[in-house]
């Protein structure tokens, strides 16, 4: 699965790649705006460790733009912070955040929420595909019955329905 | 360990500072203005005569014109360091020149001092050093606290060891860069300059398990964040000393 970490310092940069790579396509942005610019891509990653405080856009304004565009809406964005209070922790999920880690973060707490970010990415690419199948098995069954409905005068008048057209509507 | 910024000025009397500089009349205006200010002063002007004092005494602080005859400053500095190495302690070095370019700054950092003042120096930066001296003076061995939580960190990065040598030495990289954010400024007054230098520095210093200097990295960026920067740079000062001591430890992983 693709990961974005979005964080300017090295420091932190390096840790996460280094504690994330073995499970994760990482990519890496050192600012907001290229962040942004990776995330809004098609095919761009679902899932994003976002730093607070960036260059360019910061953490909680990109998760604002990814929440008000239908395309990328759905995307699970981690925020990074060392803004522990609690008034900074609901400001970041009003903008759209799913989560939050507080620096300095545990290893097994990283990996503990972004493997919950995982499964629920997974989910919803699942529930996509299922509503994907689901609508298209709806519209074949709108064209079934729209072909049906076009077969009942035929039907009405006593005409006999030929091997030919049963078999065109089951198609 | 590190009192409030406010200390009283008789605590920070009855220092033993060494001068080490060949241009008299400095010594003589810097010598007179320290005792004035009740401290003892020994002066030096040569770096052979500057570590036979360093040797012979114990100081509080070290002033050392960078452009010193005779011996190499930075040699002297080093010689210093390797003592220090082998026997303990710390003595903060202040470097001084008059050409204060901002390489100089750096490179005298980068050498083993602890701060760097342009020529003359005046009355306001030796209270500034002096503060910096008194609230950041190391307790006895036998109750100094941990100044770098080394397993912290470790335990931090799932033990490691390669993972950590490689981020302390993206931290040492950047801390020069960092310190420099923050003299920048003090020099423009500026308070979102020193809270984001400030707040970057606390992060990573939480992180590896350093807690004193994040402390006052933590009082540096509320300084910023509050827009009160009269006591940020005996704070920057402090936080120098501060990472010059931890420096040490971490360069010896």
């Amino acid at each position: 699965m693709k990961l974005l970490i979005a964080e300017d310092d090295p420091f932190f940069r390096r840790i996460l790649q280094q504690l994330l790579g073995s499970e994760f396509e990482i990519s890496t942005a050192v600012d907001g705006n290229t962040a942004w610019t990776m995330l809004e891509q098609k095919d761009g990653p679902r899932l994003a460790i976002l730093d607070w405080v960036m260059p360019g856009m910061t953490g909680p304004e990109i998760c604002r733009l990814v929440r008000t565009t239908p395309r990328v809406a759905s995307a699970y964005l981690i925020l990074l912070t060392d803004k522990n209070s609690a008034a900074d922790i609901t400001a970041g999920l009003r903008a759209g955040a799913d989560d939050y880690l507080t620096k300095p973060f545990d290893p097994g707490e990283l990996r503990a929420r972004v493997g919950m970010a995982r499964r629920i990415v997974e989910l919803q690419t699942d529930l996509a595909t299922q509503v994907l199948a689901l609508e298209d098995a709806l519209q074949r069954e709108k064209l079934l019955q729209t072909r049906v409905s076009l077969l009942r005068p035929s039907l009405h008048t006593g005409s006999l329905v030929s091997p030919v057209t049963v078999a065109e509507i089951s198609k | 360990m590190w009192g409030p910024v406010s200390k009283a000025s008789s605590e920070n009397t009855g220092r033993r500072i060494l001068i080490a500089e060949d241009s008299t009349a400095n010594s003589i205006s810097l010598l007179r203005t320290l005792e004035s200010l009740g401290h003892q002063v020994v002066l030096a002007s040569s770096g052979r005569q500057a570590l036979a004092e360093f040797g012979a005494l114990s100081f509080d602080l070290i002033f050392m014109d960078i452009e010193f005859p005779e011996m190499d400053a930075f040699a002297t500095i080093q010689a210093i360091r390797d003592r220090e190495q082998a026997e303990g302690g710390h003595v903060p070095i202040i470097g001084m020149t008059e050409h204060p370019a901002s390489a100089d700054r750096e490179s005298c950092l980068a050498q083993g001092m602890d701060g760097y003042n342009p020529k003359p120096v005046t009355l306001e930066d030796l209270e500034v050093f002096l503060r910096a001296v008194a609230i950041s003076e190391p307790l006895p061995l036998w109750r100094r606290p941990v100044l770098w939580d080394r397993a912290r960190a470790l335990q931090r990065l799932e033990g490691n060891e390669e993972l950590l040598r490689e981020v302390v030495g993206i931290f040492l990289d950047g801390k020069p860069k960092m310190l420099a954010q923050m003299e920048l400024a003090l020099l423009e007054q500026s308070p979102k300059i020193l809270e984001l230098a400030a707040h970057g520095l606390k992060a990573e210093l939480a992180y590896l398990g350093v807690a004193e200097a994040g402390e006052t990295a933590r009082q540096l960026e509320e300084m910023g964040k509050k827009q009160e920067l009269d006591n940020a740079k005996v704070l920057v000062a402090r936080l120098r000393i501060q990472l010059s001591h931890v420096d040490g430890i971490m360069r010896q992983i």
